[in-house]
């Protein structure tokens, strides 16, 4: 059986929360980027459609 | 702004973090000793001082980006200077949850406002916290810098203040973690907190740059759209 040390349960809380601010940040960022990746498609397709 | 390239080395720089980071946790684990007083709860301190720490020398760092912006007008420093910000208030909230949880386990109570370090700390993130609104309740991009910069500056030199009114608090019930001398903690302790620190240094570096790069990369597409399609 797992034995959690005296007080264990807060400092695996704390460092939860840490790993769960930078996730949820590098998320955020993600998703701007593939909206930025989905743009720049956009414009590309302009790009092509006035060579033609 | 478009001669800089934010994002210049990040891939290294995010390899180096994540090894600093898997270090520090290493030490904190399997190697810091439990402490004589607070036994495992003790762990905390590891996260929660060095993210504080970081945090603050960020809002300075913010500060000094708006001086550079005010004396050059160069409008990448006041971008520098937003990120820092906007970088320290989202660990900032990290630096109140997990001061609290561990105020809880150490004291009893998530937090103590007799306690200087922790009322001096909210201070200081309260007052940043008007900074984005501030900010975008100005319309012009110019005088929102401007006036961003202002605010930056002003803030920036606040949060030595804080340092100092901790330093000049009497009556202490918050563990003191460094002293005159360094700190009191025995050697082990010492490099594993010197370790966390730097990694946290090291995550706060990279999210920064990698922040700049998105919104570089952003503001470049925005430009490009503007002027294909005035084009058409």
């Amino acid at each position: 059986m797992l034995v959690i040390a005296e007080g264990g349960d807060y400092v695996a809380a704390a460092y939860v929360v840490f790993v769960t601010l930078i996730v949820v940040y590098i998320a955020i960022i993600a998703s701007k980027l593939s909206r930025m990746e989905k743009e720049l498609e956009t414009l590309n397709e302009l790009l092509d459609k006035r060579a033609k | 702004m478009t001669s800089v390239l934010f994002g210049k080395r990040l891939g290294t720089l995010a390899w180096i973090t994540a090894a600093f980071m898997l270090a520090a946790m290493a030490l904190v684990f399997f190697y810091a000793p439990e402490d004589a007083d607070q036994g495992f709860r003790q762990k905390i301190f590891y996260v929660h001082v060095p993210m504080a720490i970081v945090t603050l020398f960020g809002f300075m760092a913010a500060g000094i980006f708006a001086i550079k912006h005010l004396r050059s007008g160069d409008r990448s420093w006041d971008v520098r200077s937003y990120v820092a910000i906007h970088l320290s208030i989202m660990l900032g909230v990290g630096v109140l949850a997990t001061g609290a949880i561990w105020a809880k386990t150490a004291w009893g109570h998530w937090w103590v406002w007799e306690e200087p370090v922790l009322v001096s700390y909210l201070i200081v993130f309260l007052l940043y916290c008007c900074y984005q609104p501030l900010r975008f309740s100005i319309a012009d991009p110019e005088r929102q810098s401007r006036y961003a910069s202002v605010f930056a500056i002003t803030a920036g030199a606040f949060v030595p203040l804080n340092f100092a009114a901790v330093r000049l608090a009497e009556q202490y019930t918050h563990p003191r973690v460094l002293s005159e001398t360094g700190g009191n903690m025995p050697g082990d302790m010492r490099v594993t907190f010197l370790v966390c620190i730097v990694a946290m240094a090291l995550l706060f570096t990279t999210l920064w740059k990698l922040e700049l790069t998105n919104k570089h990369t952003s503001e470049q597409l925005k430009r490009l759209r503007r002027r294909l399609e005035a084009q058409t």
